[in-house]
């Protein structure tokens, strides 16, 4: 094991002095070093990898700064998108989309990404989401099979397939380290017996949870089920994370990871995203899903004076549009970003961009009334053949859920339906 | 499956699939099953098969009758009225959604909002039917899904409490809860079992929880030197000749911090603790450039102690206590937690005093003194680390009971030295499944100690299998869950019930012992119980656990004012605030006070710094005391405490929709639904209009709207007196370049839903304190939902009503609220 670690910092070390120059902090490929090693164990053929990276927010978007008035290729860029006129060729925004069924204001936020018809409301259980479904199936040959990140706040879109919400991370500093800092051989050791430890625990305690459930005659039966999947799915994460363990992490240069003002969530938002890159660019995980809540703080920004949820509330009121879009020309400039850096990163000869699909959604069409129609979309990347401005009916929207289907097929899942879906985006087939 | 409500058809439509396979119909689109059931409802009733009814559905008969004739006109497909399709009724109601929308139906029916008045006359008699039956169904119904699965469905232990109970067990105490997500908590109370999440996740961050704990305990075998640093001036002081930083200088014998805008200035580099854990600090200190020096009845300055790594690369500050600074040296005590590595500030914290300007970033000897600001001299400091989870025999004793083990400090390990190991660790087996398990050892133990013979086997050494048991037995699910069985509650779940409402941890020795001797079946036990655990600081910490959900308290630090619009309002402030409401409230509780005075007191408690925030004048001193308030004071009860004002604004502004809405679920009882789903008609247009008052006046002209703001808007409107700080304001603000202008002025004035007027905010008060009832239903629901994990359900509203019932004359004391509460049928069933 450590023989391999150190052949693969070596290496890495190498093409860090090759790329030092160009401004990229961090040695590339790392990934085409890795995937012989790992793919091969995991008797995987060294495709591309097929990366999905979720962002979604709370509040929505306005709609009309965010949509483009005409369709098609040529569109006019809206007043947000102006910033991204040099990647119109590598993204699509969506109008007109939503997920069918799904309703319930805020509370839809647990159906960006599941589209489960009722799944916010209580009516009828979550299930699985987008990144979920696709780290069960391709998760297990990274470190960490998919990050569920946030910029604050206890809650996530992602959710298992038990409807279980996963909690995300949302200090920085924690996720850094847990991605980065790597122990020493003989810590990295014990870790492993502990995880080894663990899963015989884990064994012990599902015994132990049969007999509870015994005990209690089943009233509890829906709740020890769930506990009882909880124990299978981490002993078989543990089986993974153990082999993990033994090898050091990737080094990188550590970006800065500190927001002084805790209200300043665009800050926020860029210090998650970099440490994304960093992780895709060192293939830690392939799916990765950033919440921004529908916090009530106010952006350090000039011009914006309300708070973040009070302003989505702006009932038409001028002056609120007007710092709504200040704040929110801030959050797409981060996702455009993001999304650039990846178009300028290579690996195995084609762009980081290319095998990455990069969404960027709102379960509010319309936060200051909560329709949850006309869902805000930006989708980039991802090896699509990008159409500008996909404008659906307003009235009688399309089904958002055909964008995740075509999102699974691209990554190679053998499926022909996600949730509501009725077939994959026609438009966005190369 | 309870009967669902429009069975009898003689066709198959979707609504009747819907019925068979509520899921797989949910999951393909539930929108378009609406538009349809809708319109083969219509069908179905008219071509009713004539068939026998079976028992069940006979309630539900009538009921279909009375909604076809007076509902359906109005709330009919997807485009129902108000968001609302009677349609959506269709689905068994042993979906929740479904029960809560029948209950509202029910409950807008029998307050005769619906059908609206003004639109249709309906029978007295066809109304009474219609509510009486609605209720027997939807009551009958729920007693009978307690009777077999209980009222609360597999709770578990909140990550808070987690930490508690691993602490105790270990005999250590520290933070464990910031190393895992926060607990959602979705309807308010993380406690509640409905909204508590389990997937490996979770399960992952419990075991985070187990392994960080069992470590702190370990460590604590090996008696570290607790770490004790006694700082005279000089070494407070840090800044040789001619360097510039951020620590103290030394000057006339004293280490000097200069008051100032600069982020951890003055922070204490010889401060810096090697390990993480609970210090008694003792600093000695005087005020230099006292504004108001020599003068009669010279005020204090106000000044903060806090604890962080202080670089800019780790800015988070953790709050130790504040204090007030005279000229004559004093001597401030503090406890607290201090990470390791981690450093003290100690800071003149008061915003409204004149400030120095360093260049730079950095302070150099000599720079402050001639600004002419006020500075805190330091004369001595000292940190002296303790240990309250337990001294370390305690730990010891724990971990290896009686068992021969020798203990090696200086290489940090444990050996067993006896001759027979499972023999002398069975009993610890035993003693800790009870403890972990809460309850006395039964055939489970055997299984944990199966595992300890399994790794002693594999590693040859006991202590090492030991330290897995332990870890085993703490990811149980019986350590992790309540264990409740339908019906009454036996001794230990009813125990632990207690425990954790009372004390936020798993039963003490006292309360395990009345568990095992069966006696907590009498009510005079019961109340003893709740006394000892309230009694000294036990209802204090009660009071900090339950209002920092109750109230959302937890989120005070979400917004930082701005200082422009909020130029007086600072940390020590806030941090006043928060002792007011939880000083408050203790009194409260230990007075026995009549419910009224939640709302409506002539009391508070403040120090000088937050009496002149809320102008009360005449009051000095850095201690919170309790404070009669002038009678002209719109102070004194909760909703004129900043805290509460602060968590119900929205940033720098102030919702009355916000406030109204949290203010009548939180307080007043009155749950509002959330808003309508997508319909169209209430995006408000409100172009034009100038206040936000005349924004919202226009939801009373919308039949949709109004219903739910009638209810609103009264609480919303009556506390637009108060800033999104929590101080007084006549006018808006009007923001004019960079000043800030009087803008219109505040009308606080408005009527209760039930019709009374109110002037201003006092009268408001009045108004809500004189249906004392209300407050103290409100109150017994908050606490059962906190104490039992379980939301107030339709079918414990009677409960409720029973809890407050013939209190009245004692003007409903609520100390004894609580008393009623644990006594209650809902808190002593599963």
């Amino acid at each position: 094991m450590n023989s391999f670690g150190h052949s693969l910092r070596n290496h890495r070390l190498d093409r860090r002095h090759l790329l030092r120059g160009s401004g990229v902090a961090v040695s590339l490929p790392y990934l085409s070093a890795m995937t012989p090693a790992i793919a091969s164990e995991q008797n995987a053929a060294a495709k591309q990898p097929k990366r999905f990276v979720g962002v979604t927010l709370g509040l929505g978007l306005l709609g009309d700064n965010l949509n483009p008035k005409d369709a098609g290729r040529d569109y006019t860029p809206s007043r947000y998108l102006e910033q991204m006129s040099d990647m119109r060729d590598d993204f699509t925004v969506i109008s007109g989309a939503s997920h069918p069924g799904v309703n319930g204001g805020h509370r839809a936020e647990a159906c960006i990404l599941t589209a489960a018809p009722g799944g916010g409301t209580g009516g009828s259980r979550n299930t699985i989401s987008l990144d979920q479904l696709l780290a069960k199936h391709f998760g297990d040959v990274t470190r960490f099979p998919s990050l569920t990140l946030a910029t604050d706040g206890s809650t996530s879109p992602c959710y298992t397939e038990s409807g279980a919400m996963i909690p995300p991370i949302s200090r920085a500093q924690d996720l850094f380290e847990m991605l980065f800092v790597t122990g020493s051989p003989k810590q990295r050791q014990a870790e492993a017996a502990q995880i080894a430890q663990g899963r015989s625990i884990m064994d012990l305690v599902s015994e132990d949870a049969r007999s509870l459930e015994r005990q209690l005659g089943g009233a509890d039966r829906d709740r020890l089920d769930a506990y009882f999947t909880s124990v299978r799915d981490l002993e078989k994460r543990m089986r993974i994370s153990e082999r993990w363990a033994q090898r050091a992490k990737p080094e990188v240069d550590k970006p800065n990871l500190v927001v002084r003002d805790r209200s300043d969530f665009a800050a926020k938002l860029k210090v998650m995203t970099d440490i994304m890159k960093l992780a895709i660019k060192t293939d830690s995980t392939r799916f990765l899903t950033l919440h921004l809540g529908g916090s009530n703080q106010t952006l350090p920004l000039d011009g914006v004076r309300g708070g973040y949820h009070s302003l989505s509330h702006h009932g038409r009121d001028e002056d609120k549009l007007e710092q709504l879009a200040l704040v929110e020309t801030a959050i797409i400039g981060v996702w455009g970003e993001f999304v650039r850096e990846l178009g300028r990163s290579e690996e195995n000869g084609s762009r980081l961009l290319d095998n990455t699909s990069v969404l960027l959604t709102s379960n509010l069409g319309n936060a200051s009334n909560h329709d949850n129609r006309n869902m805000p979309v930006l989708f980039a990347g991802g090896g699509f053949r990008h159409a500008g401005h996909l404008a659906f009916d307003k009235k009688e929207n399309y089904p958002l859920p055909n964008l995740y289907l075509s999102v699974l097929q691209q990554s190679g899942l053998e499926v022909d339906r996600f949730a509501t879906s009725t077939g994959r985006v026609q438009e966005l087939v190369a | 499956m309870p009967a669902p409500f429009f069975r009898q058809r003689s066709r198959k439509s979707l609504g009747t699939l819907l019925h068979q396979f509520p899921n797989q119909v949910l999951r393909f689109g539930i929108a378009a099953g609406y538009v349809l059931i809708s319109a083969s409802l219509v069908a179905a009733v008219e071509t009713e098969s004539s068939q026998p009814l079976p028992a069940k559905t006979h309630a539900v008969k009538p009921l279909k009758h009375f909604l076809e004739a007076n509902c359906l006109d109005c709330h009919d497909g997807a485009g129902g009225e108000g968001g609302f399709d009677i349609a959506m009724l269709n689905a068994g109601i042993d979906n929740a959604e479904t029960y809560k929308r029948w209950v509202r139906a029910l409950d807008r029916v029998r307050d005769g909002e619906m059908p609206p008045p003004e639109d249709m006359e309906i029978d007295v008699e066809q109304r009474h039917q219609f509510v009486r039956r609605t209720h027997q169904w939807l009551s009958e119904f729920q007693r009978r899904e307690d009777s077999k699965y209980g009222r609360v469905r597999g709770r578990r232990l909140t990550a808070q409490q987690v930490e508690r109970t691993l602490c105790d067990l270990l005999k250590v105490d520290l933070p464990l809860a910031d190393l895992v997500p926060p607990d959602p908590r979705p309807s308010g109370f993380a406690e509640t079992a409905a909204g508590q999440q389990m997937s490996h996740f979770q399960l992952q961050s419990h075991l985070t929880l187990v392994d960080a704990a069992l470590d702190a305990s370990w460590q604590r075998l090996f008696e570290n030197q607790p770490v004790h640093l006694a700082l005279p001036a000089e070494r407070i002081a840090n800044k040789p000749k001619n360097k510039r930083n951020r620590d103290p200088e030394l000057l006339d014998g004293a280490a000097v911090g200069w008051n100032s805008r600069m982020p951890f200035y003055p922070r204490i580099s010889n401060s810096k603790v090697k390990q993480a854990g609970w210090y008694d600090i003792e600093l000695n200190a005087s005020a230099l450039n006292m504004p108001d020096a020599g003068q009669p009845g010279s005020k204090g300055l106000w000044c903060s102690v806090r604890s962080g790594a202080m670089t800019s690369s780790a800015p988070l500050m953790f709050w130790v206590g504040q204090f007030e600074l005279h000229e004559a040296p004093e001597t401030f005590r503090f406890r607290a937690y201090v990470q390791a590595d981690h450093l003290l500030e100690v800071r003149i914290n008061d915003v409204r005093l004149k400030r120095a300007k360093f260049a730079g970033g950095q302070v150099g000897n000599g720079e402050g003194t001639p600004q002419n600001v006020p500075g805190i001299a330091m004369h001595h400091l000292g940190l002296r680390q303790v240990f309250p989870g337990g001294d370390r025999e305690t730990v010891i004793e724990r971990w290896f009971g009686d068992a021969p083990v020798k203990i090696d400090a200086k290489r940090e390990q444990v050996q067993y030295v006896g001759d027979n190991p499972q023999a002398d660790f069975r009993p610890l087996i035993q003693r800790f499944v009870a403890l972990a398990f809460r309850r006395p050892g039964d055939a489970a133990a055997d299984r944990y100690g199966d595992f300890f013979d399994a790794q002693l086997d594999a590693s040859g050494d006991p202590v090492a299998a030991l330290r897995a048991m332990y870890r085993a037995i703490l990811c149980s699910p019986r350590f992790l869950y309540f264990k409740e069985s339908p019906g009454r509650l036996d001794d230990h779940a009813l125990a632990d019930r207690i425990s954790y409402f009372l004390t936020g941890t798993s039963p003490d020795a006292e309360l395990r012992d009345l568990a095992d001797r069966g006696e907590l079946s009498d009510p005079e036990v019961i109340r003893k119980t709740i006394h000892r655990l309230l009694a000294d600081d036990g209802t204090e910490r009660f009071v900090e656990r339950f209002a920092k959900q109750w109230l959302d308290l937890i989120d005070i630090d979400f917004t930082t004012p701005e200082p422009r619009l909020h130029p007086d309002f600072d940390p020590i402030v806030q941090q006043s605030m928060l002792d007011e409401t939880r000083l408050f409230l203790t009194d409260l509780f230990r007075r026995d006070a009549p419910v009224r005075e939640l709302v409506d007191s002539r009391h508070t408690f403040l120090n000088r710094r937050l009496a002149e925030y809320y102008r009360v004048p005449g009051l000095a001193g850095e201690a919170m005391r309790r404070t009669r308030l002038p009678a002209d004071s719109p102070r004194g009860g909760l909703l004129a405490q900043g805290s509460v004002l602060k968590v119900t604004a929205a940033g720098n502004e102030t919702s009355p929709v916000v406030r109204g809405v949290w203010i009548s679920e939180r307080i007043l009882g009155q749950e509002i639904p959330a808003p309508p789903e997508n319909v169209p008609a209430v995006e408000p247009d409100v172009r034009g209009a100038t206040t936000i008052r005349e924004q919202l006046e226009k939801h009373q002209d919308d039949a949709n709207c109004a219903a739910c703001h009638r209810m609103i808007d009264p609480p919303g409107y009556a506390l637009e007196n108060f800033d999104a700080a929590g101080r007084w304001r006549d006018y808006y603000p009007r923001l004019k370049g960079r000043r800030i202008l009087d803008g219109a002025e505040i009308d606080a004035s408005f009527r209760m839903p039930d019709g009374r007027e109110f002037a201003d905010f006092q009268e408001f008060k009045r108004c809500v304190a004189d249906r004392p009832e209300k407050l103290a239903e409100n109150l017994a629901a908050k606490l059962l939902v906190y104490g039992t994990g379980e939301e107030i359900r339709y079918s414990d509203r009677a409960a409720l009503r029973e809890i407050v019932r013939d209190l009245s004359e004692r003007q409903y004391p609520i100390k004894e609220i609580l008393c009623r509460v644990v006594l209650s049928d809902c808190f002593g069933s599963k």
